[in-house]
Order: C-alpha cells, then structure tokens, then sequence
C-alpha cells in the first residue's frame, strides 16, 4: 500500500471578536480513511463542500491536519514539521483545478517547471524542461511562453509536468478535468493514463463528475459533508450503489438517451452547515429513507459485501 | 517572441495618442534633468575649480543687474533703465539671472523629489505590505496598527517636524516625504497579497516546499509589481507639486538649488509690482510635467491592469 | 405551432485589437412555442454570444451585429430601437446565466429584485408586484417564500439564487426563456432540481426555451431540438432523439464519442485532436473543422459546405457525410 489516510480531521476555527476567539469549528473532513495501492487509481467524489479538496490538500500537506495519520509508505506525515517534510515532498504532488489560476502569470514555461527541482536544490536543465514538455504532449517551443499565450488544456498539461517535474510516485488530481471542454477532457484524462502506465503513479482522484471518475479510478469513496458515505470497487458502486446519498447522485445524472428521460429526480432540502454539525447522520436532513436512530450518535462504517462499506443505519 | 506583459501593455498605450505625447514631454523633460546632472567642470583664470554642468553650460546667460521682461532691450533697476548683456526669453529674476534658466534648473528638482521619495516609500510599502497580507494575524495587526497611526497625522504636519529637526536640503526632504507616504501604497500591496496568496500557483510552488520566502520574492512579488509601477506614475505630480508647497512654506530645498516653488513663492512680492514672467515660467513648465506624467500614467495604469487583459 | 424565435444568418462579429473576431458567422435557428432547443458547443463556439444578440446584449464596443435578421414574437428585433428593445427584454425573453453568484445584486434583498423587474415593465405599484414577486417565488420552489423574500444574496445557497433567476426571468412570462449554461455552476443533485423546475415552468407558462449548454446529458433531458455549433457556425441540427441516435457531423461524432461514459475502462477515451480555434483565427472560405476532422478530404479545404437537409428535419453541415441536397 502506497498511501493510507486513517481517520482524518480537518476542523477550521470560526473566529470572532477583536481578539479573535475561537467560536466554534468547520468541520471539513471529520474521520475520513481510505487507501491508495501503487499503480492504483482511487476516486474522491462527491458535490461541493464536502471536503474532498481538503482532503487532497491535507495528503500533499497544503494544510496540516487537525487529527489522523496519513501513512505515506508507512511513515505518518500528517505532523511532521516542515523540515522533514521536505523529504517528501517530491513523492506527492498535486495537479490543480484551475487551468487559469494554477499558473504564475508573471513566469514563462520553462521557469515554472524548473522550479520544483531548483527548490528540491537541483538543476533544472533546458533539456529535463524539454523533456517535460515532451512527456505531457507539448512543444519545446512553450519553455519560452508565458501561460496566457496557452489554451485551458495545455496550461492544465504545463500543471502536470509541473508536477511530474520532481518525479513523485503519488499525484492528487483535483478536479484536474472540471474546467475543460469535453473533448479536451478527454485529451487531458488519456494523458494521465498513459502517465500513470509510464511512470508507475497512484492517483488520487478528486471530481464531481461521476462518469470521469468512472472512466479512471479502479476504486471510488463517496464523500457527503465531511465523512465517507460509501466506498467500494469502481463497477461494483455503480452496479449496486447501497448509500441513500449515492442512489441520489446517481439518479441525478442525465443520462444520455432522450428517448428514455430518467425525470431527475432531485434531492429536497438544502445541505446542512459543516459548522459545528449535528449528531448522527449528516445526510438525515434529505434522506428519503430517514429513520430515529439516524440522528442519534455517530453512524458506524460496515462492511456491505467484499471491498464494499457504507456508513448507513440500513446496513447494521 | 513570448508575449510578455510588458509587450502588452507597450502595445497598449501605443494605440493611445495623448499618452505617447506626454510620454514624449516627459522625455523631453528627463533630457533636461540629465542635462543638470552631467558634470563640465572648468577652471578660470585664476586656477580656480568650478563646478557646472552640461545644463549650465549651455543656458546660462550672464547676471543683469536685476528684473527685466520677456524679450526685453533694457532692464529696471530702482526705476532707473539698464541695458540687457543677452536677450532672455523668459526675462530675468530680481538677481538678474535668467528665468528660463532658473526654470530649467527647476526640472532636475522636480524628477529627484518626483522619483526618490517614492523608491523609499515603495521600500516600506512592499515589505509591509507582503508581510501583513501573506501572515496575516497579529502581524497584520501591528502592520496595519503602524499606518493606521501614521495616516492619522496630518502629513503636512509631519513633514515639517521633520524637516525642522533635519537641516534642508533636497535629499532630506525625499526622505521626509518618502517615509510620510508609503501608507496608501501598503495597504493596496497588502489588498494585492492577500487575493494572491490564495492563488492556487502558489499553492503549487508551497506543494512543491517553497519556503515562505520563497513563495514571497518568486511567486507573490511579480505580481504585485504592477501596482508600485502604477502608485509611482501617479504620485510623481503629487510630489513635484508639493515640493513647490513645501518651498512656499519654508521647508523646500535649500537655497541654491533650483526650485519652482521657490520661484512661484517670489510672485508674491513680484505680481503686484507686475512682474509676471518668474511666476510664468515656473508654472508653465510645472503644469506641462505633471500634466504629461498623468496622462502617461492614465494609460500605464490601464495597460497594466490584469483585468483588462483577454483570456 | 407559431414560431416563438426566428433568427436568420446571424453575425455578430467583435472589433478587437488584435483583429476581428467573427463570434457568430452565420447562425439560423428557430424554436416554436413550447418547444425547447438545445445549443450545443464548447467553449468559444458562439453560442453565448447568439444568445446575447437575440437580446441586443452583445457589449458594444467591441461588438456588433453585422448581419442577420432576428423575429421574436412576430417583432423584428434588430431594428427596434433601444427603448423599445428595453421594453422587450422580460417581456419578450429573459434570460438566465451562468453564475448565480454575480448575477444577483448583493445589496438588495431577493424580494426587492424580483419585484423591480415586474415594475419596470409594467404599472404595477407595489404592493401587486410584491405580490407577483411572492407567487413566482414560491412557484420555482423557494420553501418560506415569503421570510426569504427578506434575505440578501449571500444568505441563500446556488441553487436558491438559480430559482430566483428563474423566478426573475418568468415573473412577466415571456414568450422566450434564454437560459445559458443554468446548471453548470451547480452540483448535480442540484442541477436536476433546476431543470425539472424549468420544464414544469416551461408547461405552466407556455414559454419557448433557448437552453445553452456544452454539457450533452443535460440535452439529452431538456431538449426537443439540437443544435451544435462550431467555430461561429451551426455544422448540425435536428430532432433531440435523431441526433443522439445518428448523428452525422464528424465533430458532433467526436463529442460524443470524447464521453467518458463511451470508452469501458482500460480503453482510450476517443479525442478530438488538436484544439478549437479562437474567433480570430477562423479560417474563411473552407469547413473551419476541416484542421481536425479526420476525414477531410480536399474540397474541405477550399469551400464551405452548406447546412443540407439530410431528412426529417436533420440537417449538417459536411461535405463528406452530407454531400448533396435532399440525399435520403
């Protein structure tokens, strides 16, 4: 196993007054586990807010977690310091969302990728720049380009071979494909395939977009306010899907046939606050098969079937 | 080849007609203040060694004995008509001197209190600013606590209890003005850092285990530049006017340095007795600079603003 | 069934610094009463921008419409005048965008701006455009319509602000609801609420819908017609059903085959290859697929084809699957 978050927490402080008193917390990941395998793909999904970018951020360290251990080849780093961190920094890296913010305007190609190695206290040779352009599809005429000269998918490609410029063995993509085109999705999601077979990568790979995470994780984690709601093996999820939450996102999705129209059915009620949240079930509010003992002490995770678990009363 | 964004905006401003021309005053302008800072020394008869520069050399005329108008044969002196050395385009001044010369004399004033001032205000504002909008927290606190005190002094007041306590002179006054001033330009860095730390470049360069300084100097700096660009364009006529305010009220440059405040502060004894022509040219070349820099700068800012950029 | 919208070879082109940017170059469409088009395309195709002209909302500079003709409800659209074209807007179509988020007035509460829609355009006083306001609310499905109708912006969620626009958009029932990517803001459990909302308003008021969109599920569940555009110009259109099950245009084919959900895991997503051109390159006097297409043949290169009537009201636009006219 490559990568193993156990129990995870991520409370931000609410702060009010003049000498900024802690109020109360946000609860953003609250005992979230899952594993990763190497050469593995797993998939984080679930609609905004529910903490799943937090979750990438806490893995590559961006946020430094309030509780739990994340075992990167069985060493905890979820409270390392800086200085050791370092170490490891180049084994993960993340691939960012946002073709258009995740790229320093003022830096030309060339100087966005060499920097990873020169902070890592390597040279970062025309050539490995070339070679990074190369591995991810673009010319090495780009090196001397400043990103707005580029479109959204080959700035998301300059993302990747920024990240894949340290030779890490773990990447965290989040939502990597969201801001794209269809068609230049498809481009971008071949390219991290045929990455991860090249160089041996695991995946952690964060989305909304069910029928993505479909296509490329082997395995998938459902993610409502905070907690995992349901995991289990990539066909299997959507061949059964046990979690109300999970039915519910499925039945949202258009399909792609209009002459059999699904009449989305839709979930009623708002999410509720991740702000000091309620006891029990955090999908109560809008569950349709909603029940007393769903509002009543934390809801425990158990197994459905082989590699399958959800948090639901209905499976105790 | 790349597209920087300083072709950008160069390509920019071309289109704008009005900025081109004040870019071409200012140079115009620049040329003369360079002019008073090249050194040509001479000795006269007697081996004595004089400083002069290139400026001087080439517009200054001989001493009258005192006023005369503009274009003028002869000259006044205690009612009584002297005859001129030279012809003097802009007339001369109570000691005789040309004022075309005084008033070019005034431009290389006008650049150092327009420029210098600024670079030790950018100094203060940057650092302040990067580190008050990047930690945030008590940090921030005390930052924002230093200016909020500064600005809440009249800075009129403040300048001139400084430049009491220091002696006069051009480059105390820069420094009175440059450490009166950084405030407004702090807090706009400030703004400016804090929507860009969040930017997820950053985040990358943090994932990638930039140190804070790091992420301040590569990543966060670049892109609050443009706005120290702008805030020096813009403030350059503030400071060359108030240089002129400052003389008016006694804490200019000192004597012997050239001055359009200390010209314009002659009108007073000069305009009821109807002699324009100090006033005038002082003024004249005073509203060209400043209105040349804020046309100039009206199109810098635009050209510089992210916003305005496509795509 | 009366037409609701007609318009006829659209161009609406942007004088630009760095040239001139031909956003719609020849676009015609219609949408009957009750019916719903879906314009399909990725980013930079023009669907926006068709969207904003049949409004006149095209920011000008640097945009114009240079050509064209635009009917909406029997009115001929480019050659009122500006105050007439207010009066229009609301009355004769609406619309919906994108972000909820910017779309709303932060400073004014949710109530207050439905209200000041109604009373622009009609001589309602007060306490009856208060009161339509209250009925639309409630009917996009807002719970405790009338103590939300106080609250501000912020203060409700993404998809609550979309139900507002809505709310906005349909309170002087217009004869034409243009709706420009209305979920893709949104999450998905969201986004079905939305649009189921938008066809029971659809049944209720009886109004056409100019649905814009890249997403094709979204299509799939809303639209009766199709429309795709590419580069400026529709390359096919037709019956919803009949475009999904056959369609003919080698870039509408690349779209749906790019669909994560086409390609079984472990096999290459099929892809479009190089990258969709930005309005100022658009190559004249040829298909403007033609760079990408992989079965460009020559002719493509050196002339335009024509949208052609390939049957039941399925038209494309390509010399290669739809050479001639009436080709059954």
């Amino acid at each position: 196993m490559m990568l193993e978050v156990k129990d995870l927490r991520m409370y931000f402080p609410v702060r009010r007054g003049f000498l900024r008193r802690t109020v109360g917390f946000v609860e953003a990941v609250d005992g979230v586990s899952l594993s990763v395998d190497r050469g593995q793909t797993v998939g984080l999904v679930g609609e905004s807010g529910c903490g799943k970018t937090t979750v990438g951020k806490c893995i590559v360290r961006l946020l430094r977690p309030t509780g739990g251990s994340i075992l990167f080849d069985s060493l905890d780093i979820a409270d390392l310091g800086s200085k050791e961190l370092k170490a490891y920094r180049r084994q993960m890296q993340m691939v960012f969302q946002d073709p258009f913010g995740s790229l320093n305007p003022r830096m030309i190609v060339s100087d966005i990728l060499a920097e990873g190695p020169r902070i890592m206290g390597e040279e970062a040779t025309d050539s490995r720049v070339g070679e990074l352009l190369d591995i991810v599809g673009l010319p090495r005429e780009a090196g001397t380009r400043y990103p707005h000269e580029f479109s959204g998918g080959q700035r998301q490609r300059i993302g990747i071979a920024r990240a894949l410029a340290v030779n890490p063995s773990f990447l965290v993509c989040d939502e990597p494909v969201s801001a794209l085109d269809v068609s230049i999705q498809a481009q971008i999601l071949n390219l991290l395939e045929d990455l991860q077979a090249r160089f041996s990568l695991s995946y952690l790979f964060v989305a909304h977009d069910l029928s993505v995470v479909r296509h490329i994780a082997d395995r998938i984690s459902v993610m409502y306010i905070g907690h995992i709601m349901e995991e289990a093996g990539t066909e299997e999820l959507f061949a059964n899907p046990c979690h109300p939450y999970t039915q519910a996102l499925f039945a949202s999705i258009p399909s792609l046939d209009p002459a059999r129209r699904k009449g989305l059915k839709a979930l009623t009620g708002d999410p509720p606050s991740p702000v000091d949240p309620s006891p029990g079930c955090r999908f109560a509010s809008r569950c349709p098969r909603v029940m007393e003992k769903c509002r009543e002490g934390e809801i425990a995770y158990v197994k459905v079937s082989e590699g399958h678990y959800a948090r639901c009363v209905l499976y105790y | 080849m790349a597209e920087s964004h300083l072709k950008i905006a160069i390509r920019r401003i071309k289109k704008d007609s009005l900025a081109i021309a004040g870019f071409c005053v200012i140079c115009a302008f620049a040329f003369i203040a360079l002019l008073d800072v090249v050194p040509v020394p001479y000795r006269d008869a007697g081996g004595l060694h004089f400083n002069r520069t290139a400026l001087d050399y080439l517009a200054r005329k001989p001493v009258e004995l005192s006023y005369s108008p503009p274009l003028a044969r002869t000259g006044v002196l205690n009612r009584k008509e002297f005859a001129l050395h030279s012809l003097h385009l802009l007339g001369t001044n109570i000691l005789g001197e040309d004022v075309l010369y005084d008033a070019l004399k005034g431009v290389r004033t006008a650049f150092i209190i327009g420029i210098v001032p600024l670079v030790i205000a950018a100094f203060f504002a940057i650092v302040l600013g990067l580190l008050a909008g990047y930690y945030g927290g008590w940090v921030d606190d005390v930052i924002q606590y230093i200016y909020q005190v500064l600005s809440s002094i009249p800075g009129i007041l403040l300048l001139i209890a400084m430049l009491t306590v220091m002696e006069r002179g051009i480059w105390q006054l820069c420094i009175a003005l440059g450490v009166t001033s950084w405030v407004g330009l702090c807090r706009l860095i400030r703004g400016e850092t804090l929507k860009v730390r969040s930017m997820e470049y950053v985040e990358a360069a943090r994932a990638l285990g930039a140190s804070d300084a790091r992420l301040l100097f590569r990543q966060i700096l670049p892109n609050v530049m443009y706005l120290v660009v702008i805030e020096m364009t813009l403030d350059f006529s503030g400071l060359v006017m108030s240089e002129a305010v400052l003389t008016y009220i006694g804490v200019g440059v000192e004597p012997g340095t050239g001055s359009w405040g200390r010209m314009i502060l002659s009108a007073d004894r000069e305009l009821p007795n109807g002699i324009w022509w100090n006033l005038t040219g002082a003024s004249v070349l005073l509203f060209l600079l400043v209105l040349a820099f804020n046309l100039f700068a009206d199109a810098l800012r635009d050209a510089l603003d992210p916003r305005l950029r496509k795509g | 069934m009366e037409e609701v919208l007609r318009i006829e070879d659209l161009r609406t082109y942007f004088y630009t610094d760095e040239g001139i940017a031909r956003a719609v170059d020849g676009v015609s469409l219609s949408i009957r009463k009750k019916g719903t088009l879906g314009l399909v395309g990725e980013s930079g195709c023009g669907k926006s921008i068709t969207a904003l002209s049949v409004l006149r909302l095209v920011p000008s500079p640097p945009g114009r419409i240079v050509a064209g003709k635009i009917i909406l409800a029997e009115r001929e659209i480019l050659s009122v005048s500006e105050n007439g074209m207010r009066e229009m807007r609301g009355r004769l179509a609406s619309m919906v965008f994108q972000e909820p988020m910017t779309s709303l007035n932060p400073v004014f509460t949710v109530g207050t701006q439905v209200e000041e829609a109604v009373r622009i355009h009609t001589d309602t006083d007060r306490t009856e455009a208060r009161k339509i306001a209250l009925e639309y609310l409630t009917k996009v499905g807002i719970p405790a319509a009338r103590e939300r109708m106080a609250e501000y912006p912020h203060q409700l969620s993404g998809g609550m602000k979309q139900r507002v626009m809505i709310a906005m958009a349909l309170c002087l029932k217009p004869a034409l609801l243009i709706a420009d990517e209305p979920t893709t803001a949104l999450d998905v459990t969201i986004q079905a609420g939305i649009l189921r909302l938008m066809k029971d308003m659809q049944e209720e008021t009886e109004a056409a819908i100019l649905l814009i969109t890249h997403d094709l599920g979204v299509i799939a569940e809303m639209a009766d017609e199709v429309a795709v555009m590419y580069a400026g110009k529709i390359v096919e259109k037709g019956q919803c059903t009949t475009i999904f099950a056959e369609f003919l245009h080698p870039y509408t084919e690349g779209l749906f085959k790019s669909l994560p959900g086409r390609a079984h895991k472990g096999e290459k997503l099929y892809t479009i290859p190089g990258n969709v051109p930005s309005a100022l390159q658009f190559l004249p006097d040829c298909c403007r697929f033609n760079p990408r297409c992989p079965l460009a043949i020559e002719r493509c290169r050196i002339e335009e084809p024509p949208l052609v009537h390939v049957g039941g009201g399925h038209w494309c636009a390509c010399w290669v699957r739809a050479p001639e006219r009436g080709l059954e």
